[in-house]
């Protein structure tokens, strides 16, 4: 079930958007009140794990033609950051409960235990969707070297 | 509603928040928990409201024993912490519409009532905006305006004169309050200011040490002992 009610939202928005505050803003004050409200939001945690997944897919195609010769081996490297990256986002799903305002939000809400660990969930795997891209690419440059057995 | 709590015991290690507290609240009540800081208050409603785990004891809510899991029984009650967690990159339209869906409010006229309360709590110029990008005070009547649209038969909420909310805010709680109870909604809040709530309460009840000393009503409550106690508490200044 998605928590969120678009429609209600669609249907207000016009309706409150002559009063919103933002319209009486040069944009010098829209800026400046875009840059002073807290920096919860998570653009510097998107533009670090874009970064990471950039450079990643950089040694990928850089190191292809290695890849492709020692498969055995980097399937098991591609194997271990896979790991990796699994431990720490369990980690992290126990650490979340704690600090999440999302999930504390959530048990002040008539929500069933298992809503809100779907809700989580499904933020998880948008989450998850940055590992897939890496998996991707990596198992992709593998995929090629299966034109040449390896075994045999 | 009618609000029944059983026995309820709940200790933090070696301190014990609520000792073997059982309380009754009847509908159509504005009811305020009185105390001293770690009085058990704020551990009293996350009891009530279930979450919190006790030790023992049990909550009752229209006679039917409630836990988190009663989502029936859950739609029917808001509860609004002290300090509520909203969503740092949520708009307070989000929340409002989150809310609604989630206690199953009927859609007729529910449009023109949002926006009056918006306008009521000075809060249209921001609806839009992100939770991150307005104040403490701001925030909490944001949250307060979709509770208020959801109109739940019993309210919990902690600390509500404490909260950072301008009169406004405020007097829209003190108003929708009256005229809920009148409804036959039950209001339970929590605060330190007695004179708030001999005011504004129908009831007042005096916590101590996870107990409750006192359960009546507030225009009798200055004839108890527990008030007095607690007054020289609440009153004492700290020695140089």
């Amino acid at each position: 079930m998605n928590l969120r009610w678009q429609e209600f939202e669609r249907a207000m928005r016009p309706l409150i958007r002559e009063h919103d505050l933002r319209h009486r803003m040069s944009f010098w004050q829209k800026l400046n009140h875009w840059l002073n409200s807290s920096p919860t939001l998570p653009v510097t945690h998107w533009a670090f794990r874009g970064v990471i997944s950039l450079g990643f897919a950089a040694f990928v195609l850089v190191n292809a033609a290695d890849i492709r010769a020692r498969p055995d081996v980097w399937l098991a490297a591609v194997g271990l950051w896979g790991l990796w990256f699994a431990v720490a986002r369990s980690q992290l799903i126990q650490s979340l409960a704690l600090t999440d305002p999302e999930y504390r939000a959530l048990w002040m809400l008539p929500v069933s235990v298992e809503g809100i660990f779907r809700h989580l969930l499904r933020r998880f795997g948008c989450g998850g969707m940055w590992l897939l891209f890496e998996f991707i690419l990596a198992y992709g440059v593998l995929a090629t070297a299966a034109h040449d057995p390896l075994i045999g | 509603m009618r609000v029944q709590a059983e026995k309820l015991v709940k200790k933090f290690g070696w301190a014990t928040a609520l000792d073997e507290l059982s309380w009754e609240v009847e509908p159509g009540q504005i009811v305020a928990v009185l105390g001293a800081n770690g009085a058990g208050k704020t551990t009293l409603l996350n009891a009530l409201t279930g979450c919190l785990a006790l030790d023992s004891g049990q909550v009752l809510l229209d006679g039917q024993p409630f836990t988190p899991d009663r989502g029936d029984l859950r739609r029917r009650f808001a509860f609004i912490p002290d300090f509520p967690p909203a969503p740092p990159n949520w708009t307070p339209l989000r929340f409002i519409g989150t809310l609604l869906k989630l206690y199953g409010v009927p859609t007729a006229g529910l449009e023109k009532r949002v926006l009056e309360l918006l306008e009521k709590m000075d809060l249209l110029g921001v609806a839009g905006w992100k939770f991150r990008q307005l104040s403490h005070g701001q925030s909490y009547k944001a949250v307060l305006a979709a509770f208020l649209a959801a109109d739940p038969e019993l309210w919990f909420v902690d600390e509500p004169f404490s909260s950072g909310m301008d009169p406004r805010g405020l007097n829209c709680f003190k108003e929708y309050a009256r005229e809920a109870a009148g409804r036959g909604r039950t209001i339970i809040f929590t605060t330190q200011i007695i004179e708030v709530a001999e005011q504004f309460a129908h009831r007042i009840c005096v916590l101590d040490q996870g107990q409750i000393k006192v359960y009546a009503e507030s225009t009798r409550l200055r004839e108890t002992p527990a008030l007095n106690n607690l007054l020289s508490q609440l009153r004492e200044s700290p020695k140089p």
